[in-house]
């Protein structure tokens, strides 16, 4: 027991050692807690939100976006455009080094572009697919041509890889390839990964842009969102991310702490089956008027207040809001907002006018409104508001039944059964409209338009604004595009759910937000670079150390007293038993 | 047995009549509640009415999405009481036929069944369930299956064993020899003689149907549309009531399920305490 306990006190000590020491030292590291741990190092191969984000701290692409969502200067110092629209020249930095010493020239970015290209990997292919001819004017002059022009060009952020590590690869190779190293020009280097537990970087000392003002960046890996804030309330980390508006409440009242609220850039979806009639499913949900009828019948606003407390955004169109520019709100008439009459109305004036028994209601041919929905087991929210839809619609005369499935299983009903005629879903997007736009085209039917929606007036927009090269002209094209599939309603937009990051004010500074109000996870990784300690009152924080070490010492001592007298009891009574 | 003296035992069992009680007054909510309690789980309430702690208009407070969670716990016994009680019902008419059969006629019929007995009963009973219930989709009768065609196992284990003692009787042989049919004896003489065991173990497969149903549920398999206790634990652990300590959201559904579950395993061992009277007190 004595030895336990000694063993117990000196681990405390060790521990309070290194601890102080810790704070002699000159090193400072930021420690962010996340809940997504990267799948992959490799761009080619990688899919998670947690490998781009790292993406973006090791490497660099020619441009990349400020807080203020302007394209500003990175690999490239400067830019032109041909008269034709169709040919970008970049200027290149001739101060660049990667992190293995070796000096970054034209030819690295001519490979890297190259390479995605002929691969056709990574999600970085769509955005330079368009691409037809690169050519290297000198070492730090690249000339990029297309057949149509390219609006997108300087918004496409693909990181710019060292052509004397991966021109050994090829697609299949390259697959396999870990990449340990992670050989980039950016801002951090990488250390390690240690898997769930933690990625580690230190600052690029030899960084051509605003050197990070922190020497070391960690990232926590979390399984459960409650610890995550009980570490970061304890200042074991200084910043938590990925968290609901339900995990952040009890955080909310510690001064120290200052959330970052904003709107996801993505939407949740109620889709409608519209791929070829069969009866599998009712064909009644194709059409549009029942569909309106729907999206009039359900309050929206009381479903985001019940299920998310008020969190979340009701919504209406593609493009969620936080994409400010983007995004196109529906006006006046074409605005449909809840309102069971007009739903009754609607629904009356297609011939369903037969009311049974229970309320629900028929056509004169004896097609009865009666639909099925597919939501999620994995995501409660979406499941209450299934039911809440459910019971919107009984209100005004359609029946819904409601199945609850696992991903897997949802993906295979709607990819490949097709038995059902609604179900609830959702998608994250891009800096660039056109990736959640891009969803519901013709050329995606096999691969992301999970409704089977093809509209040839719709498969024109998309291909008009993608190269037009005036930005207004282009906005009013994904305007149109919103108002269109608002309309037609392939995809009935329920809301705009809500993300919280918590920053530890007393711990952290030159904290700023993006534009969209988030400060990591989003589209620039300028909060990595400006991000610094507070000079800790260490004096303080090492007595309360102390302080505690010694209730824990002392309370151990009485502990062990008590247990060594309770034992003597023992062996007492045991001798007297043997007597 | 005389059928008096079976009830008169029964009742005289502390357990049997502690057991007996319970289930009567979940029978009587199950019953009669719904017909009282109109509980309509579409009836949600304002934003104001989300989590609200108990109070004279929600004696048991309300749930995440603004309902009254007394209703849905009256609701829910119904439901849970229906599976139980089917679900058990499904496995004892394949655990029965299936025991009987394997041990009145033995050989190659009792090898194969038997082997497709160990099978199930080896097979860990809830990823089987969950991926049955994923399959097959969320519905108070598939539910019902899942469990009922999982259950059965151990029922033919014990009804193979007793039938084997019974038909090496010796009326079984003069029976059979005065020209009586296999299925005769299997109905006048084995069946009967059987029942007692049989009726002993419904009782307890009945209460570990009810916990399953509760899983099931609790995992997110349930029928959302007739909610269950499960589903009500499911829904109270999903939104927080937790870490909210909204006790009367998650405390409630889950006693109900521990006094149902334990009154059908006091009635179990007392009837197995009649039945099997090595083990009745004298």
């Amino acid at each position: 027991m004595f030895r336990k306990l000694s063993l117990f006190i000196l681990m405390l000590l060790l521990v309070m050692n290194s601890m102080l020491a810790f704070g002699e030292s000159e090193d400072t590291i930021l420690k962010i807690g996340v809940k997504q741990e990267p799948d992959s190092l490799n761009p080619m191969v990688a899919w998670e939100n947690a490998s781009y984000e790292i993406f973006m701290l090791t490497y660099d692409a020619l441009t990349q976006i400020d807080r203020e969502m302007n394209v500003v200067p990175s690999l490239a110092t400067s830019w032109e455009l041909s008269e034709d629209q169709l040919t970008w020249t970049f200027h290149l930095r001739e101060d660049v080094k990667w992190h293995d010493g070796e000096k970054f020239t034209a030819n690295d970015v001519k490979f890297t572009y190259e390479f995605i290209q002929e691969t056709e990997m990574g999600l970085y292919y769509g955005a330079i697919a368009d691409i037809t001819t690169i050519d290297v004017v000198d070492d730090y002059t690249i000339k990029f041509t297309s057949d149509l022009p390219k609006a997108n060009m300087l918004q496409n952020v693909t990181p710019i890889l060292p052509e004397h590590i991966w021109s050994q690869y090829d697609a299949d190779s390259v697959m396999d390839f870990e990449n340990e190293e992670m050989i980039g020009t950016g801002p951090y280097k990488f250390v390690e990964w240690q898997r769930s537990q933690q990625v580690v970087f230190e600052r690029n000392e030899d960084y051509f842009g605003n050197v990070p003002q922190v020497s070391h960046l960690i990232y926590v890996i979390y399984a459960n969102n409650d610890t995550m804030v009980q570490s970061l309330e304890n200042g074991e980390i200084e910043i938590a991310l990925g968290l609901d508006s339900v995990d952040i409440k009890g955080a909310l009242k510690n001064e120290n702490i200052k959330a970052y609220t904003f709107m996801e850039n993505g939407f949740t979806q109620m889709g409608f089956n519209s791929s070829e009639p069969s009866d599998a499913f009712n064909p009644l949900i194709q059409n549009k008027v029942v569909r309106h009828a729907i999206d009039y019948a359900m309050d929206k606003q009381k479903i985001v207040d019940l299920v998310f407390d008020s969190s979340a955004e009701p919504g209406s169109t593609m493009i969620p809001p936080s994409q400010k520019i983007w995004h196109y709100e529906p006006q006046g008439d074409e605005l449909r907002t809840y309102n069971p009459s007009k739903a009754i109305e609607l629904l009356e004036s297609e011939g369903f006018t037969i009311i049974d028994s229970e309320g629900y209601r028929s056509n004169a041919s004896g097609e009865k409104l009666e639909f099925l929905l597919l939501s999620r087991s994995d995501n409660t929210s979406e499941v209450k508001v299934g039911q809440m839809i459910q019971s919107y619609l009984k209100d005004v005369g359609i029946q819904l039944n409601i199945d609850v499935v696992d991903d897997g299983v949802l993906y295979d009903r709607t990819m490949i059964n097709l038995d059902y005629d609604m179900f609830i879903w959702g998608w994250g997007g891009d800096i660039d409209p056109a990736v959640l736009l891009n969803i519901l085209t013709t050329s995606n039917l096999d691969n992301l338009n999970d409704v089977f929606y093809s509209n040839p007036d719709y498969d024109a927009i998309i291909e008009l604004q993608g190269s037009e090269m005036n930005l207004d002209a282009r906005i009013e094209l994904v305007k149109e595009a919103q108002r269109l599939l608002y309309d037609e309603l392939p995809y009935d937009i329920l809301y705009y759910e809500q993300d919280n990051q918590l920053v530890r004010s007393d711990l952290v500074s030159g904290i700023v937000p993006a534009v969209n109000g988030s400060v990591f996870y989003t589209f620039t990784n300028a909060n990595y670079l400006d991000a610094e300690l507070v000079k800790g009152d260490e004096s303080q924080s090492s007595v309360l150390m102390l302080a505690a070490v010694g209730v824990v010492i002392l309370l151990s001592a009485v502990i062990w007293f008590m247990k060594n007298k309770k034992s003597s009891k023992k062996s007492e009574n045991a001798q007297k038993q043997e007597w | 047995m005389k059928k008096n003296s079976f009830i008169k035992l029964f009742i005289k069992n502390k357990m049997g009549r502690i057991g007996m009680i319970i289930f009567m007054i979940f029978v009587m909510v199950a019953l009669v509640g719904p017909v009282i309690v109109q509980y309509d789980p579409q009836d949600f309430g304002e934003k104001e009415d989300v989590l609200q702690p108990p109070s004279l208009t929600h004696f048991l407070g309300t749930d995440d999405l603004g309902r009254d969670v007394f209703k849905a716990i009256v609701a829910g016994s119904r439901v849970s009481l229906i599976v139980g009680i089917m679900a058990t019902l499904i496995s004892m008419v394949i655990g029965t036929s299936l025991g009987i059969t394997s041990g009145y006629f033995g050989g190659r019929i009792d090898d194969f069944l038997m082997r497709l007995t160990d099978i199930f009963l080896v097979l860990p009973w809830l990823p089987l369930m969950l991926v049955l219930a994923a399959l097959l989709g969320a519905s108070i009768w598939n539910i019902i299956l899942v469990i009922g065609v999982t259950g059965w196992a151990g029922t033919a284990r014990i009804v193979r064993a007793q039938t084997l003692t019974e038909k090496e009787r010796q009326y079984i042989e003069r029976a059979k020899s005065i020209g009586a049919s296999h299925f005769h004896i299997i109905k006048h003489h084995i069946f009967p003689n059987v029942f007692p065991l049989i009726f002993a173990n419904t009782i307890l497969v009945t209460a570990v149907s009810i916990l399953s149903e509760t899983t099931l549920s609790f995992l997110g398999m349930g029928d959302v549309s007739k909610p269950s206790w499960g589903t009500t634990l499911h829904f109270a652990f999903e939104s927080g009531a937790l870490s909210n300590k909204a006790y009367w959201y998650f405390v409630p559904p889950g006693l109900c399920v521990l006094l149902l579950v334990l009154s059908f395993t006091l009635m179990g061992f007392a009837l197995d305490e009649i039945v099997n009277p090595k083990l009745r007190e004298r």
